[in-house]
């Protein structure tokens, strides 16, 4: 899923994987430097995962996907080597309507409020 | 001008030039149109000058059909530009594997080891190129 985040008029674009059972929005940390942000100054929450659990901090930026942007918090991993950046269902989906053919490779996506 | 229009009866699906965008429009048979690529989409002019529309409300709706149509095209360039990202990381997968790269659509703007070393080479681009790190998909995923 191509994703931008954009905040005191920095912006970075990347990659994410969309993961419905992720409860937050988590990137690796570079892309949080890049917007000037300092990620330890965030939100801490600890997040776990079948293999154990790690930091992560969140901020509030603006998040572009598609046609569509809003103001959202996401995450971002304290640890530098944290690779895998998804959109999990606070601050991303949530704010959608989504289907998915696997088979078919698509995905389908809408604003809630459309 | 026609050029446009042409283009927007393409892509644009409201404003003034979509069927049926004026509320008050009397049946097709009573109008004259001013060319036959633009039947139907509402550029005419009507028999009983009584009844012809203002010049203000033609020029803003065209503003408005203008405006969807820069937006149309906006979206189209962003999804070419995805498409090359796509294909190129793609492609090039494995070579990069791991490494931090930079990219503008199929054009590689800088690669490193970090994220730090791959910003600073971009920096100041606007609008900012995808950066992202190469994931090896040789194994797996297994989720979190």
């Amino acid at each position: 899923m191509p994703i931008g985040l954009r905040i005191s008029g920095r912006s970075v674009r990347l990659l994410a994987k969309v993961d419905t059972g992720a409860s937050f929005c988590i990137f690796n940390r570079g892309y949080a430097e890049q917007l000037g942000l300092e990620v330890e100054s965030g939100i801490h929450q600890v997040v776990s995962t079948v293999t154990g659990e790690f930091d992560v901090y969140g901020h509030k930026l603006t998040l572009s996907c598609l046609d569509w942007e809003f103001p959202t918090t996401v995450y971002f991993a304290a640890m530098p080597e944290y690779r895998r950046n998804v959109v999990g269902r606070s601050g991303w989906l949530q704010q959608f309507k989504l289907g998915l053919v696997d088979h078919d490779g698509a995905l389908f996506l809408s604003q809630y409020d459309d | 001008m026609a050029d446009a229009l042409l283009v927007a009866d393409q892509h644009v699906n409201e404003g003034f030039l979509a069927p049926g965008s004026s509320k008050s429009r009397p049946l097709e048979a009573e109008w004259i149109y001013s060319g036959q690529t633009l039947l139907g989409y509402g550029f005419h002019q009507r028999r009983d000058s009584r009844e012809i529309r203002s010049v203000h409300d033609h020029l803003a709706e065209a503003h408005q059909a203008l405006e969807r149509l820069a937006q149309v095209e906006q979206r189209a360039r962003r999804d070419r530009q995805f498409r090359q990202e796509m294909n190129w990381i793609a492609q090039n997968r494995r070579r990069f594997a791991g490494r931090w790269i930079a990219l503008e659509g199929e054009r590689l703007l800088a690669s490193g080891a970090t994220s730090r070393e791959v910003f600073a080479e971009v920096e100041g681009r606007e609008p900012p190129p995808l950066v992202i790190q190469i994931e090896d998909e040789g194994m797996p995923f297994a989720g979190w």
